[in-house]
């Protein structure tokens, strides 16, 4: 393996950002005004759109799961465990997806920031 | 205490420091999203879904915490994204022929490479640009999201950690690999 020298490292990285500066300024009209519209509706408070009632989604779920699992297991047997099915069916249905997956130690980080501000 | 004049006013102030903030970092914010994902529209929403979580939950933060605060969301959704995507592939992508047996992870190689026209007639700084950015365009996710924290956030490896949620050890070695395939991506351009 290579080691580059510090300064070759730095030239490429100083080359790299001007080039991903000037990537971002080029944007079209278009998706500024997009980005635009997006931090407004941030700053306006905007709330996600609201989540599709429980039911819908058992609903939906016991479908896919039955097709799932009839399709899967006439056609690919034993190449999916069942458990990982289901579970990959969770996280998809699941009400907040984002939650359950975010990464427990940025709430730590985030607790330990708060409680240092805090004095 | 404040008066409602005095709240009122400091509300006005964080209004426009946010709106300052996120104007300032959001076609960075855009376009690394626009790198994990390929596709600007998924792109918009995840700056969105970023923005309004900032704006919900951290707004009352000093100022100084936003940028960190902000890549972790954003980079904390691309993961999610991607996850989700992993899932969906894994559920619902033998329903369609695939050509051969690829992996799925390698999202950006796939495609081609969007920069590829006309480049004869651009000026070699401009399509060393080009190919930067679609060197980068093209790391594995991981890679991607460290050298654009380093190189272009300029944070320091302990904050891309803390963004990442990972440790700074990993981080170098996302980082490295990233310069040594830009590097690699640089010497093979014609």
């Amino acid at each position: 393996m290579t080691i580059e020298s510090p300064v070759e490292d730095s030239a490429l990285q100083r080359q790299a950002k001007t080039s991903l500066d000037e990537h971002a300024e080029h944007l079209d009209l278009r998706t500024q005004m997009r980005l635009a519209a997006v931090r407004q509706r941030a700053l306006g408070g905007a709330r996600r759109p609201a989540r599709k009632p429980a039911w819908l989604w058992g609903g939906a779920l016991a479908v896919a799961a039955s097709l799932v699992l009839a399709l899967n297991l006439s056609w690919r047997q034993a190449e999916l465990p069942e458990a990982a099915l289901f579970e990959d069916l969770e996280m998809l249905s699941a009400g907040e997806p984002d939650a359950l997956l975010e990464d427990p130690e940025f709430y730590a980080w985030l607790a330990e920031d708060g409680d240092a501000a805090g004095g | 205490m404040d008066t409602a004049p005095q709240h009122k006013e400091r509300v006005l102030d964080q209004n426009r420091a946010l709106n300052d903030f996120l104007a300032g970092i959001e076609r960075r914010a855009f376009r690394m999203a626009e790198f994990a994902t390929r596709d600007a529209d998924e792109a918009l929403d995840l700056v969105q879904d970023a923005m309004i979580k900032l704006v919900e939950r951290y707004a009352q933060r000093p100022e100084a915490e936003w940028g960190a605060l902000f890549h972790t969301i954003l980079h904390s959704r691309i993961m999610d994204w991607h996850r989700r995507r992993q899932v969906r592939q894994r559920l619902f992508g033998w329903l369609k022929p695939r050509e051969d047996d690829e992996e799925d992870t390698d999202l950006l190689a796939e495609l081609p490479d969007p920069k590829g026209r006309d480049i004869a007639e651009r000026l070699s700084l401009r399509q060393q640009s080009e190919q930067i950015v679609a060197a980068v365009q093209k790391l594995p996710v991981r890679q991607q999201q460290a050298f654009l924290l380093r190189a272009w956030e300029e944070l320091s490896v302990e904050e891309t950690a803390t963004v990442m949620g990972c440790t700074a050890g990993s981080v170098k070695t996302h980082y490295f690999r990233a310069m040594q395939a830009l590097r690699a991506t640089l010497e093979d351009a014609p």
